[in-house]
């Protein structure tokens, strides 16, 4: 288990799989969504290529941001 | 009477109160220096929202209301704004100091809240729940919205229709071409002039299938939400392949920009290979999904809106037809003679919407069946004559109204009613006799939007 962090660590991987974001949405409207949502259709099957959606930034990699800030979602960035 | 829709719109001297029914309108002039006006939330109870909507628009007072809190202003909005008054030309706002908001709750011994969102834990639009839980068992749920509030009809004011069309054609995707074909009403009914019969059935067939692809990733979500993850997997695939004829009659996945008044050719074959399709796929959906018993259990019974608080509520679309309510902006001539049915259910649970919205996607490919045209004729349009205008629209959720003002040529008022702010507002009477884990099958099964709702 040590040698597969060290390596890990090594080589600056952190998780072993491109996790997303569960996305947040502030003044979209609702395209981008509905988007990402299709991202996971039999057609396209995001997660065979290792990249999940995950519900909270803090497991994600990468941090999705739909729409433009609004004035009432502002105070509710997380970045 | 049916409430559709209560707003204010400000004249030279006063405010104007408009409060749309479906029998008739009543206007009221009010006074501009004290502005106040009776409420009617007693006798209908969808009015809250809108009351408290005018009044942070335009600090009108509504006295008599129980409900006086600020519903599109949060926490930290700068106090004494009312942004859309005509003497408010400020481009940006300053945070104010945190003030709290109250929510409704229940109080007494066990009784504990919890709160949800605005930030959820999927691919889901910001809206805040906030629960008062007795054990597993909801008690009171108040929905809190517009943090995606984007003051479009702000935005608005003071554009041509041809400047507004891009933006609202954008205020919600799921519902574009809905939006689009009210503005086209709009115009129509502005520049006085009627649309060519194959154009209007050109247009059917786009709204028609807005709503198929709609409804196909409602009957994928519910399901899923309910814990059988196949379904989504199957409706999925469906609702894909809606998109991509949608894509491949318009240029855009969501038919953006798609109503306009051009000659166009239908690409008649491509469409009805995928209805002939589709009619089969959702033959072996139907056949396999009505037979798992596990899933029905979860169905049955659960989110019950019974018809008599439907009613109250003026709920639309299908939340409404679902307890057995019979509102449907598509009963009208063109569509009756297009051999349209109406799709209702009693029951008024989860099952009964979900089997309203399979019966309404067995509707819809009759219908574009019905509709089918080889040549679209196009047509001019003269000028746009000012006055105030207003349209209703049926889509997936149910009735849009729109109604817009023009002056000089531009737009002085647009206001737009989403169907989903009228049955968000009646989301809380379906959740008090379930439990919690029942919450997200519940308000899936009535796919509401936020992004129509907050504007």
């Amino acid at each position: 288990m040590i040698k597969f962090w060290t390596k890990r660590f090594k080589s600056n991987i952190l998780t072993e799989n491109l996790e997303f974001d569960n996305m947040v949405d502030s003044g979209s409207c609702n395209g981008c969504e509905a988007e990402c949502n299709a991202l996971s259709n039999p057609y396209y099957n995001l997660e065979k290529l290792g990249i999940y959606f995950v519900a909270s930034p803090r497991h994600a990699d990468v941090m999705l941001l739909s729409g433009l800030m609004t004035f009432n979602m502002t105070p509710y960035r997380c970045f | 009477m049916r409430l559709i829709a209560r707003y204010a719109k400000e004249k030279s001297d006063s405010f104007e109160v408009i409060t749309v029914f479906d029998k008739k309108t009543i206007r009221e002039n009010i006074d501009k220096k004290n502005p106040s006006i009776k409420s009617i939330s007693k006798t209908y109870p969808s009015a809250i929202w809108f009351e408290r909507k005018m009044s942070d628009d335009f600090g009108i007072m509504i006295e008599d209301a129980f409900d006086t809190r600020e519903l599109i202003h949060h926490e930290r909005f700068p106090k004494n704004i009312f942004p859309l008054r005509k003497d408010f030309t400020k481009k940006e706002l300053e945070y104010d100091e945190y003030k709290p908001y109250n929510y409704e709750t229940i109080g007494g011994d066990s009784v504990f809240q919890v709160a949800i969102g605005p930030i959820h834990a999927g691919i889901i639009e910001p809206g805040h729940f906030q629960f008062s839980q007795s054990g597993e068992r909801m008690l009171h749920l108040e929905v809190r919205h517009f943090y995606k509030n984007r003051a479009i009809e702000k935005i608005l004011e003071g554009k041509t229709l041809n400047q507004a069309k891009p933006i609202i054609e954008r205020i919600s995707a799921n519902e574009s071409i809905a939006y689009q074909i009210c503005l086209r009403d709009i115009i129509l009914k502005a520049t006085n002039q009627e649309l060519p019969n194959s154009l209007k059935r050109y247009h059917a067939i786009l709204l028609e299938i807005e709503m198929i692809i709609h409804h196909l990733t409602d009957i994928g979500f519910i399901p899923n939400d309910a814990g059988f993850g196949s379904a989504l997997a199957y409706a999925s695939k469906l609702s894909e392949d809606a998109r991509r004829i949608m894509q491949s009659l318009t240029n855009h996945r969501f038919g953006f920009d798609a109503i306009k008044f051009e000659t166009i050719i239908f690409d008649k074959l491509n469409v009805f290979r995928w209805l002939d399709k589709l009619e089969k796929d959702i033959k072996f959906f139907e056949d396999w999904i009505s037979d798992i018993p596990s899933l029905w259990d979860r169905f049955d019974t659960t989110g019950v809106l019974e018809s008599e608080d439907a009613k109250t509520n003026g709920a639309v679309g299908v939340v409404a037809r679902a307890s057995g309510i019979e509102i449907d902006t598509r009963v009208d001539e063109f569509y009756l003679k297009h051999k349209f049915k109406l799709a209702t259910q009693k029951s008024g649970d989860v099952g009964a919407r979900f089997k309203v919205r399979l019966e309404e996607i067995k509707n819809s490919i009759k219908l574009i069946r019905e509709f089918s045209i080889y040549n679209i004729d196009g047509m001019k349009l003269s000028k746009a004559k000012d006055g105030e205008y207003e349209s209703f629209t049926e889509n997936s959720l149910g009735e849009l109204y729109m109604s817009i003002d023009i002056k000089d040529g531009v737009i002085e008022r647009f206001f737009a009613r989403d169907p989903s702010f009228i049955n968000w507002q009646a989301l809380h009477l379906m959740m008090l006799k379930d439990i919690i884990a029942d919450f997200p099958l519940i308000n899936k099964s009535c796919d509401l939007s936020y992004a129509g709702n907050d504007l």
